[in-house]
């Protein structure tokens, strides 16, 4: 869940405990990244100074390592988070028609978070989900074996607000 | 031709959550057998003796390896599980340690005791969450039962497994990356020598396998090193874990003998290809691979046919494609995968790679050289040979492999401006079947850029240096007179 | 429990062997490529139908891949030693593996191994 800013305080509250309670500090960069954004939903720059005081490293560690890893993310994402995957399996099976799709559907690339806030588009490297071809996932929910066309009526659906059942 | 399973013996059998159900099918008995009967160097030569070479990518001999760990004495030494899946297309990883985690625990407990390590790491992706839990909840129910903590079965002996989430990034499959990445760091790999045999994990002596490799541990210990050697070939004992997906009718995980033919596994198991259509590339290995063509359809697959076949065993991902896949948009696609998860720390793999990926870009546009050809060649040899580990070392394979084999797509590319698959868009262009045209003028009205002629009632036609190969004409065609060519 | 030397783990293997065997196991491969293809409900199904019919020798299962992603979600009944493997399941084929398959012994469609 991201963390909403009238909780703000709350949220460094929680890292902090969780960093105090590791067994050792040593290496735990990493874990504690990822509870951090966990946390706050992403990993803006005041959270990594946090994180870098509070491990007693240099910030400039703590951005390497945030930038090295696709996992940890600097921006926000949307409320309706979209992941198509880009394995090789649903790139054969046709992946790529479908980010084409929703370029021209809700005019939105690979990387971009819309306007509104409402929808962001990310690649994602293989879900291992292969036999389910070309998938995407909306939120949690897992989309397999789409056609051509059949994105649009999700993505309507979800803008209208309803989402669909898992198929 | 059958399955063998030995990796996957229990996965879809048992209850993952079950360390009964395991225990039921043997489980745990191999490490009682070594732990009652066997020393140290007597575990290291019955592995040896079995031919087991790593599963993930590389082959090395596995009771190799863990002799070099051993010969290092330190208090502190590690025993990793690399559970970074990170090849696209392959699942086998995360079906074992979903189906059965702990295979690969008592696995790797039988490592410790053999190179003399009391600690065991599983560096596994964030991607896989479910994997996680269960392997979390299968190293809790061993520590409860007393099968990992202090004097495991009372003896001298004692093991801990703790799990590192990794966090996305390809190159960390590579054993120095990985490393460094569980002290929390830029998953960088640094140059061997220092094996990790000898400085690994905060420099203490490290022993690094895949979870395929531990898979097959157990098996070996109690039914012997005569009996896995005398399945596969002469120098690839025992059995591979294939992921099939693509173009192939039954998408799924395979296990079969060393030495089985491509043939076999497509046909066979695989079920042939979908829709009936022909069978053009497997692609083995991901990105660090190459494309087998039709002519390697009967070779057997070991570690050194594939190799001499340009591409490698990787870790077990196969693609099969069939003939609507474009094999330079193919090695297009393993290119781009390849320049994002460079790690940057080297030259060649840094930005040769993206040299490499610019060049196949010009080509896929339709402003290919002939010359393209020799520079693809030249530059992917010298990526090869200079990069720093073996992300870079076998980057350029994908493209190495489908010049090999494929040289006339790339001509018809360059020289024709076509794409005999009709995949690359900016090559793709339209025509009409004169005997399906009814002459509507649908077709005519509906092209932006006006590119269409003929009259009513009469077979029109496309000009093809003005069509942007939209597709609006074929979308609008009521008759199926409109395609691609 | 817990594990002290060799002759514990004897005596656990023994009885574990020694445990009334169920006559028939339905195993549902859930793995993370079986529960997004929807083995989810299909559990519960098997469930239901199982819990309806009273069955007492039946034990159901999840397991881990087995495999035939292709045809995901598969259940595995095994009967008398025999392995049949059902593919693309979903509630209302579960409903009739259980009713049709396991209590009347009918040969049923979807049967892929």
């Amino acid at each position: 869940m991201a963390c909403k800013s009238h909780y703000v305080d709350e949220c460094y509250a929680e890292l902090k405990q969780f960093i105090e309670k590791l067994p050792t500090q040593k290496g735990a960069l990493i874990a504690v990244l990822h509870k951090a954004q966990g946390i706050f939903g992403f990993l803006p720059e005041e959270v990594q100074d946090f994180v870098a005081k509070e491990l007693h490293i240099n910030p400039a560690e703590v951005y390497g390592v945030v930038s090295f890893y696709s996992f940890f993310t600097m921006t926000p994402k949307g409320d309706t988070p979209i992941s198509i995957c880009l394995g090789t399996a649903c790139y054969v099976k046709g992946a790529e028609d479908i980010v084409a799709e929703i370029k021209e559907h809700i005019n939105l690339d690979v990387g971009q978070v819309s306007e509104d806030g409402k929808f962001s588009l990310d690649a994602v490297r293989c879900v291992g989900a292969c036999s389910l071809a070309p998938v995407v996932l909306i939120k949690d929910k897992v989309y397999g074996r789409l056609k051509k066309g059949e994105i649009k009526s999700i993505l309507d659906g979800y803008m209208k607000g309803e989402s669909h059942e898992n198929n | 031709m059958t399955e063998y399973r030995i990796a996957l013996r229990n996965s879809g059998l048992i209850d993952p959550n079950d360390i009964e159900d395991y225990i039921k099918n043997d489980g745990y008995s191999a490490l009682a057998k070594v732990l009652k009967e066997y020393s140290a160097d007597k575990v290291i030569e019955e592995i040896t003796a079995s031919g087991l070479r790593g599963r993930g990518g590389g082959g090395f001999p596995t009771g190799v390896k863990w002799k070099f760990a051993k010969s290092y004495n330190d208090e502190a030494k590690f025993v990793v599980c690399n559970a970074d899946e990170g090849d696209p297309g392959a699942f086998m990883d995360r079906s074992i340690l979903e189906g059965d985690p702990h295979s690969i625990i008592e696995a790797m407990a039988i490592c410790g005791y053999a190179i003399e390590s009391n600690q065991g790491l599983v560096y596994l992706r964030a991607e896989y969450p479910l994997a996680i839990k269960r392997l979390q909840n299968a190293i809790d129910d061993a520590t409860e039962l007393g099968l990992l903590g202090d004097n495991i079965f009372g003896t001298e002996f004692g093991f801990n497994i703790e799990i590192k989430i990794g966090a996305g990034a390809f190159v960390c499959g590579e054993e120095t990356a990985l490393i460094h990445s569980m002290e929390g760091m830029r998953g960088e790999p640094t140059l061997k020598p220092p094996f990790p045999a000898e400085s690994g994990y905060w420099q203490k002596p490290t022993n690094v396998n895949n979870v395929e490799t531990f898979a097959n541990i157990a098996p070996i210990i109690l039914k012997g090193a005569a009996w896995f050697s005398s399945i596969g070939t002469e120098k690839s004992k025992g059995t591979k874990v294939f992921a099939l997906a693509g173009k192939v009718k039954n998408v799924g995980l395979v296990e079969v003998p060393m030495g089985t033919t491509l043939r076999e596994v497509i046909f066979g198991v695989g079920g042939g290809i979908e829709n009936d259509k022909e069978f053009k590339a497997a692609q083995t290995g991901g990105p660090s691979g190459g494309a087998l063509s039709k002519d390697f359809l009967d070779t057997p697959i070991d570690y050194d046919n594939l190799i001499a076949a340009g591409s490698m065993m990787g870790s077990g991902g196969m693609i099969v494609m069939d003939e609507d896949d474009c094999m330079v948009g193919i090695a297009k696609f393993y290119l781009e995968f390849s320049v994002d998860e460079s790690c940057g720390k080297c030259t060649p793999c840094r930005i040769g790679t993206k040299r490499l990926h610019e060049i196949l870009e010009k080509i896929t546009s339709g402003n290919g050289e002939i010359e393209d050809l020799e520079r693809l060649k030249k530059l992917g040899q010298m990526v090869k040979e200079t990069s720093l580990c073996g992300l870079g070392q076998t980057a350029p394979n994908p493209i190495l492999s489908t010049i090999n084999s494929f040289k006339d797509e790339y001509l018809a590319h360059i020289v024709d401006k076509r794409c005999p698959a009709h995949r690359c868009s900016d090559l793709v262009k339209y025509e009409i079947n004169p005997d399906k045209c009814v002459g509507c003028t649908l077709c005519a009205r509906a092209c932006p850029v006006n590119a269409i002629s003929g009259s009513p009632k009469k077979v029109h036609s496309i000009n093809r240096d003005l069509c942007i190969g939209c597709g609006a004409c074929d979308t609008a065609c009521n008759f199926g007179a409109v395609f691609k060519n | 429990m817990k594990i002290t030397n060799f002759s514990d783990f004897d005596a656990l293997k023994n009885r574990i062997a020694n445990e009334q065997k169920d006559e028939i196991t339905i195993r549902v491969a859930y793995a993370t490529c079986g529960i997004t293809a929807g083995a989810k409900p299909v559990v519960e199904a098997l469930e239901k139908e199982l819990l309806k019919h009273n069955l007492c020798c039946v034990s159901l299962k999840t397991t881990g891949c087995l495999g035939a992603c292709y045809a995901e979600p598969t259940v595995m009944v095994t009967k008398d030693g025999v392995d049949t493997l059902f593919g693309y399941v979903d509630s209302v084929k579960a409903h009739e593996i259980v009713k049709e398959f396991v209590l009347n012994g009918k040969e049923i469609e979807g049967v892929i191994k």
